[in-house]
């Protein structure tokens, strides 16, 4: 298995069938004498602006720390990992992720606060 | 029948994706300066389209995976931002035209200025997003988006020479003003091949569910959606060629258009026209407005959905309500709507390249399509489209200063 | 220590004399019991050649064992 070609960019499907973000990162653990592992998987904007120029990461995390904002990074043990195939499933809750907050905040200020915010037409299922 | 559904489908993504407010600028103003002339262009993007669309639905239908899933998942983050970034820019560009077009049909039937219209038109398309499910949007649009035939009926009521029409098929070179001309061939491509409606179409797919079952049935969409959608824009560029051209307007002021129906139809005419330019924008609003909510939510990978409730999923709904919101403040601000769809048409095909060229490599891909890789008529067709692609890329810019 | 593999996408992979060695296109490997390790990277010489290889072309590509590629700094990887 390749990690750039089959881990990394991939969806991360967590164990309700719900989407939980594109794996950004993959962090590896060097080790003396051994072949390296992987620690763990990495979501994040922080992870993304990185990959693009590490000056916009530092101007990121500058302008979280102005408004007064920390976000933990995303990190999903590989113990956690289920099956790599199309999609990454892992035994993770994503509702309980913190880069979540997110998708709760807005929830709960943005969009729920609007009339027919609940209005659902699925048919029933998923 | 689950099939009309998916035909629907078909119809919706043309109303909105081919025939919206650049596709009838840029045929109007071809048929007006040129008469028929210049409908080879038009077949020759229709072709382009239908087979890209085809594209799309397949790699929905087979890999369930939307365009912008598999582009971001095959080709990674640092390549995809590129593609996305330009898009969401021109996306909005876009949006703000086509909610600047429904302004203008309702301007034309009221007499009030457009600009009055652009806070109540976007609220309109939101409400259609935020309470409609994603059938309720397909079905409606495309029931409405009839309308347009108007076109084709005061085309043919004009009696156009048949003969002029049928040479207008065959590539030709300018009669004069050639800049103009081939701006304006540069043009109608970058109305007709918008990325918004391929990404629109391979999301619209998988929210329909389709599966390797639909291969068939996404052939004959792809063909008579966009090919519905390129007879209507053939209409207004013959009805044009028929009204405007004879009588000398030139339609360099939009106050002019109406009179290719009115002409042909009458008063009735002359409503039909606002009618259908209003009905072909709101469906572009739709269609631009969820394009943008869906590439991004498919770049970071979060959950979306259009039937699903606003509230499970803030951040898609967050992202079409945002994009409206900023689109009819670009409309409020512009001093002529057509002017912003020329612009972001040309900006549209500055950036067709760096969707395209990935794409069709994505469609010989057989983690993603398995044995329904490209067969040599798609790659052939997908070889020019991309050589098309990147020349007209370069030559945007320099036509649109020697010949806009 | 942990490295972000991510940023070592791509990169050009350059030996002690600082001469290049192609770049990195991907890092395979396979699970040890929970862990999952790195066997093997490949390299790609040339950045056409990368492109093409990141398009799905069939390039020329090498493959190097694991102990020769040293991924301290991700962004400037070593070939030791």
């Amino acid at each position: 298995m390749d990690l750039l070609l089959d881990v990394l960019d991939q969806q991360l499907i967590d164990k309700h069938g719900r989407k939980a973000g594109k794996i950004d990162g993959i962090a590896l653990e060097l080790r003396e004498g051994k072949p390296p592992r992987v620690a763990y998987l990495e979501m994040g904007t922080d992870v993304l602006a990185r990959r693009i120029s590490p000056r916009l990461e530092r101007w990121l995390q500058a302008l979280r720390a102005r408004m007064g904002r920390e976000v933990a990074p995303f990190h999903v043990p590989w113990s956690k990992v289920k099956k790599v195939h199309l999609t990454v499933d892992a035994d993770i809750d994503a509702s309980k992720e913190p880069s979540y907050h997110v998708e709760r905040w807005l929830a709960q200020h943005v969009i729920g606060p609007i009339p027919g915010s609940e209005i659902d037409h699925q048919r029933g299922k998923r | 029948m689950k099939n009309i559904l998916k035909v629907a489908l078909g119809i919706l993504t043309s109303i909105g994706g081919f025939l919206d407010v650049g596709a009838i600028a840029t045929t109007a103003q071809a048929g007006a300066v040129f008469g028929p002339r210049l409908l080879w262009v038009l077949a020759f993007s229709t072709l382009c389209v239908i087979f890209l669309v085809e594209m799309s639905g397949r790699l929905a239908a087979v890999s369930k995976h939307t365009l912008a899933d598999a582009l971001r998942e095959r080709f990674g983050f640092r390549f995809f931002i590129l593609p996305y970034a330009s898009e969401m820019i021109v996306d909005l560009l876009v949006l703000g035209a086509e909610i600047g077009g429904v302004c203008l049909a309702l301007q034309f039937v009221t007499g009030i200025a457009f600009r009055w219209f652009a806070l109540p038109v976007a609220l309109l398309v939101w409400l259609f997003l935020w309470l409609g499910s994603f059938s309720f949007v397909e079905d409606a649009t495309a029931i409405l988006g009839l309308v347009t035939i108007a076109f084709v009926i005061g085309a043919i009521r004009m009696k156009p020479g048949l003969h002029a029409v049928a040479a207008g098929f065959v590539p030709s070179l300018p009669p004069h003003d050639r800049p103009q001309y081939w701006y304006i061939a540069l043009s109608i491509i970058g109305a007709v091949i918008s990325p918004y409606l391929i990404y629109f179409y391979s999301s619209g797919a998988v929210e329909d569910e389709w599966t390797v079952k639909d291969l068939r049935v996404n052939r004959f969409v792809a063909t008579i959606g966009m090919g519905f959608g390129s007879v209507v824009a053939m209409g207004v560029m013959v009805v044009a060629a028929a009204t405007l051209l004879p009588a000398g307007i030139a339609l360099d002021r939009y106050e002019q258009a109406p009179l290719m129906l009115s002409r042909s139809l009458g008063l009735a005419g002359f409503y039909l026209f606002a009618a259908s330019l209003g009905i072909a924008c709101f469906g572009a609003c739709v269609e631009s407005a969820l394009a943008m909510a869906y590439l991004t939510a498919q770049t970071f990978g979060w959950n979306w959905g259009e039937s699903v409730a606003p509230k499970h999923n803030a951040r898609f709904a967050s992202v079409y309500t945002g994009a409206i919101l900023l689109a009819a403040c670009v409309t409020l601000v512009v001093s002529d709507p057509l002017k912003l769809t020329l612009f972001s048409m040309a900006l549209t095909v500055v950036i067709l390249p760096l969707l395209l060229v990935p794409m069709i490599m994505l469609m010989n891909d057989g983690n993603f399509l398995k044995q329904h890789r490209n067969g040599p008529l798609s790659n052939f067709m997908g070889i020019v489209i991309v050589v098309t692609a990147i020349l007209l890329s370069i030559l945007a810019i320099p036509l649109q200063i020697l010949g806009g | 220590m942990i490295v972000h593999l991510e940023l070592a996408a791509g990169r050009e992979v350059r030996d002690a004399e600082g001469r290049r060695a192609g770049r990195l296109v991907a890092v395979h490997g396979e699970e040890h019991g929970k862990d999952f390790v790195i066997t093997h990277y490949v390299l790609v010489d040339g950045y056409l050649g990368f492109l093409l290889h990141e398009l799905g072309f069939r390039r020329k590509t090498h493959r190097v064992s694991w102990e020769r590629i040293d991924l301290r700094d991700p962004l400037h990887p070593r070939l030791l």
